[in-house]
């Protein structure tokens, strides 16, 4: 949950109220991917964990934590949840452990500069001609989510054989791989590159800045996007387990489903969530969304983007 | 005919008893105690957590093994030809001719040759752009000499993040240097290439060989220029004959840190190159998020072994500079006044200055003065709102947070430094290998020092029974102390060993006790570089950011660079990088600020 | 009477490299003891074991009967004067002379008069504002020999103090020195390699050599009647030769050196070293003789320096007329000196 925590404000005050009594604490986690690094550390070592619900779960996060450790940090909680049938058909079999409950979603596709292209790259191979070369910032897939997000999409199109192909040309035609997102964003808004991989509720960031929204453009190739929801969990040692289960299923209520997707950026992940004002007119879903369910990703992840990082680093 | 033998002669005659109380304690504790402690120090905040960590690299399952370094040495992704070499050496012949009969392609040289390669190139620029920044500074005397000179050290501190903005915004392809050289038609075309890192490395360091050098200038003896002169020498020639070979040792330091930094420059070469320039630390940090430690122990291990191998060579050749006292130091000239060689390209040498220096900072400043494309004030409202609002990241509480921890790190590490030099720097190889042993703060990766500090400290350890686990302001402090003191030790040793034991033994003999003999002789003498080793302390204080991330427990820990990085993705304004700038604005205005205060303070003890 | 200073059995070990061996040394009380002898035979590090710079490994050091050992340099009733005269370069010379007095107030009157006082009697009357760096070779040398006395040592220790002067600048202040010591009557233990230095200034000298000392006397008693081959080569100029000695006709001892023999006064018997002054050599009539080529001759002012070669020997003489080719030189029994055993 970002620093502000307005959506945790919210969450917060909302849950507080309805259950008397009881006091919802945020825990600031450190920077950088390695927030939940940290609870894995502590699990090995046998040091305390004092959280009861983890917020902000990437799916390949939780291959991870299933790799390092042999006894469960999370707990399946499915079962226990009353708004579980309210979610999306393509985020229902997220975890089959019934661990990660996704409680938004983003959609990772390119966003190009329409004033500074004569036509927007249509498909994959489509980036990587000669017409856009130089052309397309990319984010680091071992540590950005966009960057992950868009190497598995182009897994799922190119195929776990075909992929490292793809992106030597990709590098061929002279892709940038930066290290942030906010890096490469900020590259694209002064003009460095006229594609960024980035989010497509990015016209809402510019609607709300008066920014021209041609510049701004969704651009989903071949219809499609990477869906990547984020989810959250609850810890196989809390001491407040049905109190985490029963904030876990409140972020699946349709009240937070309403509120709390769009203060993050992020489109609900329920079909009771809804949208409003400048999110509603300009934030974009793709028709055809993609996405790597845990049983995908489990044992094949690290190594696909192992793979990837060497090739880029050595190209 | 004088006292008999005993202890009428003692301290407590002087003046203040507690002062001469203190002075007892000190000799009890002695500059032995004194290193003692600082080791223990160093044991628990630096050793045993790093040591944990790179255990990693050289164990596997139950037991010791050399396996996981030596999986990482034949890889040829990062070591290149010498992996091939090293797994399969019989083949090595073979495999030169046939290198040699194809014509002498270029070979791959891995993840490390790179990184070396940038590190030369760094260096080499840092070199290039600061040596004749000290010549100005030394030589010449301006308005605003001992301004520009205090502020040399603020670059070192910048977060990456904001050197990477100022950078591209002057030299990105629509950046302000752009728009000057597109007035005659010119192009630069820099963006995410070696030469756009190698100028961000740069900027981080040149400063510093220019501050090392300026300080190694104003202890040279005056007198040998004279004695040179006065044999017939010209002024240029007397200087290149006798005042140059007194500053190797110090220019031959400042480039050993250099490359050192250089080497293990991270954020910066992500943010300016990305991957595709991607470095030994940025392979590492990776490594280390996702919890590969055995391999990322094993980069880090290789990693300390060529850095730490460079410090004992340059402790090799470190001499003890010129034999002055700072009583009769060289002259400075006023800038202004005649034409010469030397005055002209000292002001081509500020414009250049301008260029790389003020221009990305005046970038980063004038982006926080931006919101959605015009001026305004909306950043610093922002600063402004966390400050007051209920949660989160206070700007105000970390700027305090950043001076109180840098001033704590400071009253550490200079004791720290001054023990360590009074103990190492003898001749020998064993005061050698230990010397460059205690440098290794400087020299290991600070994602390994966030890890071991992480599971060491953080998790805790269980002695007998009770769980002891340290965070907070005093690890933080402990920290920064730990990763600053280096910098006291090499500014102090060269000045130590100047001091000849006689003048120590003649106090002695006069009635001082070892801790006042000090104070009274040898402390005036290596004053110079107390300071000059206080001030980088003070700025590694500022500026770090790996340990610090890792012991501040809460908000109210956070300090400058931490709060900077908390502001980069702000969910209602998204990735703008206004509040982020903005704090880069207060840290950068405190930093120079704390500088001109601490130097002016510091000028006390300047002869 | 106790002595001021006792040094009984002292001995002193680098690692492997001996440094003192048993050394045995009295100091009396206001005298002008000097420790000779060439590089690297342990007279500065006797005189650091006395300011207790070094520790001793064996033996006591004892300041007025009252044994020293584990006390500190600061401790110690001493005064230092080093070789490079080692003078606080960050204070003037008043401040340097009276540093000292910090830890040591004087008794009567102000630290003022008192280093006054001492500024006055080395020569340096006004000199006390400068700054050290400002001082020549010999200024310096005074400076350190005022800031060493100021608190009134019981002991003065100087170290080479002279060694870095020039010849003539090193006689003046010698005198100085000398004249300072009497005046203060301070007991002074002096350290050189020079011995002829020595032998001007001393009460009484210690001949050191190896570690160990081969002989203390006051010094006209030592340069005649060395004890030891060492000392007799040491002190002076000395023509000594290896021999056997035996009964004489009447009295005294016949030695024999190969290709002639002597007659030497005193019994000796066995294995000898018998050693002539140069100046105890003349050309002409004596009860010893031989024949010897000059070879080269020095004029002194004061007389010539001839170097003789006598069958391979070399053989120094001092003579009133510079001789040529070949001549008769000749010594008195009464002149030579015979050291046993070696």
């Amino acid at each position: 949950m970002g620093d502000s925590g307005s959506p945790g404000a919210w969450l917060k005050s909302k849950f507080e109220a309805a259950h008397d009594g009881v006091t919802v604490k945020w825990r600031t986690p450190t920077s950088g991917s390695s927030n939940l690094t940290e609870f894995v550390q502590r699990a090995r070592r046998g040091a305390s964990i004092d959280a009861d619900v983890y917020v902000g779960l990437n799916t390949d996060e939780l291959v991870l934590v299933d790799q390092k450790l042999d006894s469960p940090l999370f707990a399946d909680v499915h079962g226990d949840l009353s708004h579980v049938g309210d979610l999306k058909k393509e985020l229902r079999g997220l975890d089959s452990k019934g661990r990660a409950v996704p409680y938004d979603t983003g959609y990772i596709t390119s966003v190009a500069d329409a004033t500074a292209l004569d036509r927007l790259p249509t498909s994959f191979d489509d980036l990587a001609s000669a017409r856009y070369e130089n052309d397309l910032l990319m984010e680091n897939a071992q540590d950005t989510d966009t960057g992950k997000a868009f190497l598995l999409w182009s897994i799922h199109a190119k195929g776990s054989g075909g992929y490292l192909d793809y992106w030597k040309s990709l590098l061929d035609n002279g892709v940038h791989v930066l290290g942030t997102w906010s890096a490469a964003y900020k590259a694209y808004t002064n003009g460095e590159a006229p594609i960024v991989v980035s989010y497509s509720t990015d016209q809402v960031y510019a609607a709300n800045n008066g920014e021209n929204l041609q510049k701004y453009t969704v651009d989903f190739l071949d219809d499609q996007g990477y869906a990547n929801p984020e989810s959250a969990a609850v810890f196989a040692g809390s001491d407040q387990r049905a109190l985490a289960t029963a904030f876990v299923d409140f972020m699946l209520s349709p009240s937070a489903q309403k509120h709390i997707p769009q203060l993050n950026y992020e489109f609900p992940s329920t079909t009771t969530g809804s949208l409003s004002g400048n999110f509603q007119k300009y934030a974009k879903v793709p028709s055809k969304p993609v996405t790597f369910t845990y049983d995908d990703l489990a044992g094949k992840v690290s190594g696909w983007v192992d793979k990837w990082a060497r090739l880029v680093a050595q190209h | 005919m004088g006292g008999q033998v005993g202890t009428s002669r003692r301290a407590a005659l002087d003046g203040d008893a507690l002062l001469a109380r203190l002075y007892v304690l000190a000799d009890a504790v002695g500059a032995r105690g004194a290193f003692l402690g600082t080791l223990a120090l160093l044991l628990v905040v630096f050793y045993f957590p790093v040591g944990a960590v790179l255990a990693t690299a050289i164990t596997r399952g139950a037991g010791l093994s050399v396996a996981p370094v030596w999986e990482t040495l034949t890889d040829r992704f990062y070591f290149g030809v010498l992996a091939g070499v090293l797994s399969d050496p019989q083949s090595a012949p073979g495999a030169l001719l046939g290198w040699a009969s194809a014509g002498f392609p270029v070979v791959s040289t891995g993840l490390f040759g790179f990184t070396a390669y940038l590190a030369v190139l760094g260096t080499a620029g840092a070199v290039v752009v600061g040596l004749p920044g000290a010549f100005v500074l030394a030589r010449y005397e301006f308005p605003g000499r001992t301004l520009v000179r205090s502020l040399t050290v603020v670059p070192f501190v910048l977060p990456a993040i904001m050197v990477a903005v100022g950078f591209t915004a002057m030299f990105g392809t629509h950046g302000a240097l752009n728009a000057v050289v597109g007035l005659v038609g010119l192009h630069v075309d820099v963006a995410f290439t070696v030469p756009l890192v190698v100028a961000a490395l740069t900027f981080y360091n040149a400063p510093l060989v220019t501050r090392f050098v300026v300080a190694a200038a104003e202890t040279v003896d005056a007198r040998t220029v004279e004695t040179a002169r006065s044999l017939g020498a010209p002024r240029w020639r007397a200087v290149l004959d006798v005042v140059v070979p007194q500053l190797v040792p110090s220019v031959l330091a400042a480039v050993l840190l250099v490359f050192v930094f250089d080497f293990m420059a991270f954020p910066i070469v992500l943010a300016l190159g990305g991957l595709r320039l991607a470095t030994v630390e940025v392979w590492l940090y990776h490594l280390a998020t996702r919890l590969r430690l055995s391999q990322a122990a094993s980069l880090a291990v290789l990693e300390a072994a060529i850095t730490l191998g460079l410090t004992y060579v340059y402790l090799r050749y470190e001499r003890t500079g010129g034999a002055g006292t700072a009583a009769a130091t060289v002259e400075r000239v006023p800038l202004r006044g005649g034409l010469t060689a030397g005055r002209v390209l000292a002001v081509v040498y500020a414009v250049l200055a301008v260029v790389l220096f003020v221009g990305p900072l005046a970038s980063m400043v004038a982006e926080s003065l931006t919101r959605g494309g015009v001026l305004s004030g909306a950043n610093y409202g922002f600063l402004l709102a966390q400050q007051l609002g209920a949660g989160g990241t206070r700007p105000a509480l970390a700027v305090r947070n950043s001076l109180l921890f840098a001033v704590g790190a400071v009253v550490l590490a200079v004791p720290m430094g001054a023990s360590v030099a009074a103990v190492t720097s003898r001749d020998g190889r064993v005061h050698r290998v230990t010397g460059a042993l205690l440098m290794a703060p400087l020299a290991v990766s600070g994602v390994v020092l966030g890890i071991g500090l992480l599971q060491g400290l953080v998790f805790g350890v269980t002695l007998f029974g009770v769980h002891v686990s340290v965070a907070g302001p005093l690890a933080i402090v402990a920290a920064h102390a730990v990763v600053g003191y280096p910098f006291v030790v090499r500014n102090v040793a060269p000045l130590l060993a100047r001091v000849s034991d006689d003048v120590r033994d003649a106090a002695r003999t006069l009635g001082a006790g070892p801790a006042r003999a000090f104070r009274d002789v040898t402390l005036p003498l290596v004053a110079p570089g107390l300071v000059a080793g206080a001030a980088f302390a003070f700025a590694i204080s500022v500026g770090e950011f790996n340990a610090t991330v890792v012991l501040a427990r809460s908000p109210g820990q956070y300090t400058m660079p931490v709060a900077l990085e908390r502001y980069l993705v702000t969910p209602s304004l998204g990735p703008a990088l206004g509040p982020a700038a903005a704090m880069g604005t207060v840290l950068l205005v405190v930093t120079a600020a704390s500088f001109v205060i601490v130097e002016r303070l510091g000028g006390r003890w300047e002869p | 009477m106790t002595a001021a200073l006792s040094l009984e059995g002292v001995s002193k070990t680098y690692g492997d490299a001996v440094a003192l061996r048993d050394v045995d040394l009295t100091v009396r009380d206001g005298e002008f003891f000097t420790l000779v002898g060439p590089s690297g035979c342990g007279k500065t590090t006797t005189l650091r074991c006395i300011a207790g710079l070094e520790s001793t490994d064996a033996g006591t050091v004892r300041f007025g009967g009252a044994d020293v050992a584990g006390v500190p340099p600061e401790s110690r009733d001493v005064g230092v004067v080093f070789q490079h005269y080692a003078l606080f370069p960050t204070m003037t010379v008043r401040e340097n002379v009276a540093y000292g007095l910090r830890f040591d107030p004087p008794a009567t009157g102000t630290v003022e008069a008192r280093v006054d006082d001492l500024l006055e009697r080395v020569d340096l009357t006004g000199m006390g504002d400068r700054a050290t760096d400002e001082l020549s070779g010999g200024q310096r040398q005074r400076v350190a020999l005022a800031r060493a006395l100021a608190p009134e040592p019981s002991v003065l220790l100087l170290d080479e103090p002279l060694s870095s002067l020039d010849a003539r600048l090193r006689d003046r202040l010698r005198l100085e020195l000398k004249r300072v010591q009497r005046d203060l009557g301070v007991t002074t233990v002096y350290v050189t390699h020079d011995q002829a230095e020595a032998l001007a200034v001393s009460d009484r000298l210690a001949v050191m050599n190896g570690g160990r000392v081969e002989q203390v006397g006051d010094p006209e008693r030592v340069y005649r009647a060395p004890a030891t081959r060492f000392v007799a080569e040491f002190l002076g100029e000395n023509n000594c030769l290896s021999g056997t000695a035996s009964g004489g006709e009447t009295r005294g001892s016949v030695v024999d050196v190969g290709d002639a023999t002597f007659a030497v006064d005193g019994e000796y018997r066995g294995d000898v070293t018998v050693c002539v002054r140069p100046e105890s050599l003349a050309v002409g009539d004596s009860r010893n003789e031989f024949d010897a080529t000059v070879i080269d001759v020095e004029f002194r002012g004061d007389g010539y320096r001839v170097h003789f070669d006598w069958n391979g020997r070399d053989v120094l003489a001092r003579l009133d007329h510079p001789p040529e080719g070949t001549v008769t030189l000749g010594f008195d029994p009464e002149d030579a000196t015979v050291v046993e055993g070696e």
